[in-house]
């Protein structure tokens, strides 16, 4: 009896809450796994019209080996191509969506994920004069002086420029 | 026990045994979430329902689960619903989980759901603890978000960016402008510095507004709330 209370209850109750406790995860992972990935996709999708109003479907490219670069799709209807690159900002990766119109040149860009410093670096997915810089760039190379810089954020501006470059290597790769 | 009692251990938590102000526990997400008073909000109220549900369910097998092995039986508790949480949130609030980033996780270790579960639910009889629960959430919810707030507006001039995360019908571009533009805000209450900062001074108001003597019993109570920590 003192071995049952001493030895094995402990285990056989751990036992019982860890299987418990995993049945009721594997149930919500079901119901919840379905709606995650969809609201991923329709995200991504809706960041893409949103870049590209005109267009009306994308389609995705494949084997686009560029560093940093992670999708790569053009409109169906020949309106303009959407890249999704990052790169290493001052607080960790910085995601951005290029677009580029049909002649060559960068539409707009749209940062979709950045963890960088508040107040500063995280200006770059809200200044709108700092974002509206890139638009018009040649889809050729370019440097931070290029662009309008966002001050005492040098290392996220600089991780911006990057990874725009990174989605212009991509295009020229593409077309 | 009476009604009187059962409202203190509700109450408790929010000033006399704040769990970031008095009890000093769960202060890493504390620091680290602050930076938005949206932030504090919605970290607070994942944390709530982890410490309500855990709370429950530890209280109702303390009789059960032998002492040699409560420690990893509230883990894997606590571990469960926090999982349970962070994927309701990546489902329906993925903006939150984006802001909440790393933190959401993180709430399984937070000190203040498994102090609770050792300090009172393994106690205490599962109505209490329920209340224990949201007591000490409601406390957390308050602290991070008036943290948050003060944060927020010396640091980015603004206030409740971000809230359009957690009501997605405000729209994604909502903030309260609180500091004009024109006037440079005053970045390091954001990092990290200015958060210590700011949680110091806290500390300060809350162990005064608890320990200062009491003068007469004729000074109204919500004299005394009024003070506040701002």
């Amino acid at each position: 009896m003192s071995n049952w209370n001493r030895v094995l209850k402990p285990i056989v109750v751990l036992c019982v809450i860890c299987v418990i406790i995993t049945g009721a995860l594997a149930v919500t992972n079901n119901a919840t796994a379905p709606i995650i990935k969809a609201a991923t996709l329709a995200a991504q999708e809706a960041a893409r019209k949103e870049l590209l109003p005109d267009a009306d479907n994308f389609t995705k490219v494949e084997d686009v080996q560029v560093e940093n670069v992670s999708d790569v799709y053009v409109a169906d209807n020949g309106v303009g191509t959407v890249i999704t690159c990052s790169a290493k900002g001052y607080g960790g990766t910085i995601t951005v969506m290029v677009a580029f119109n049909p002649d060559d040149t960068v539409k707009q860009i749209k940062i979709t994920e950045q963890t960088e410093t508040a107040g500063l670096g995280a200006k770059i997915s809200t200044d709108k004069a700092f974002q509206d810089s890139f638009s018009g760039l040649p889809a050729e190379d370019f440097e931070v002086t290029d662009i309008d810089a966002i001050s005492g954020a040098t290392i996220s501006s600089k991780a911006v420029t990057a990874a725009v470059n990174a989605a212009i290597d991509a295009y020229d790769y593409v077309h | 026990m009476s009604n009187n009692s059962k409202l203190k251990i509700l109450t408790n938590g929010i000033l006399a045994e704040n769990p970031v102000l008095r009890l000093v526990l769960g202060t890493c997400p504390t620091l680290a979430v602050t930076t938005m008073a949206s932030n504090g909000i919605g970290m607070g109220l994942a944390a709530t329902f982890v410490l309500l549900c855990s709370n429950i369910v530890i209280s109702a097998l303390r009789k059960i689960i032998p002492d040699q092995v409560r420690i990893p039986c509230y883990i894997t508790v606590i571990a469960g619903f926090v999982s349970v949480v962070q994927m309701i949130v990546k489902a329906y609030v993925p903006t939150l989980d984006k802001a909440l980033g790393v933190y959401l996780p993180l709430i399984v270790v937070n000190c203040i759901i498994l102090g609770r579960a050792e300090m009172f639910a393994s106690k205490n009889g599962v109505v209490d603890s329920a209340l224990d629960g949201i007591g000490m959430g409601i406390g957390f919810t308050i602290t991070l978000t008036i943290m948050g707030t003060i944060r927020e507006i010396l640091g980015s001039g603004t206030w409740m960016a971000g809230l359009g995360g957690l009501i997605p019908s405000l729209g994604s571009d909502f903030a309260i402008r609180v500091i004009p533009e024109s006037i440079d805000s005053f970045s390091i209450m954001t990092s990290a510095p200015g958060g210590f900062f700011v949680f110091g001074i806290m500390m300060a108001g809350a162990t005064w507004l608890t320990t200062r003597p009491k003068k007469e019993k004729t000074v109204q109570p919500a004299e005394a709330a009024e003070g506040g920590n701002a």
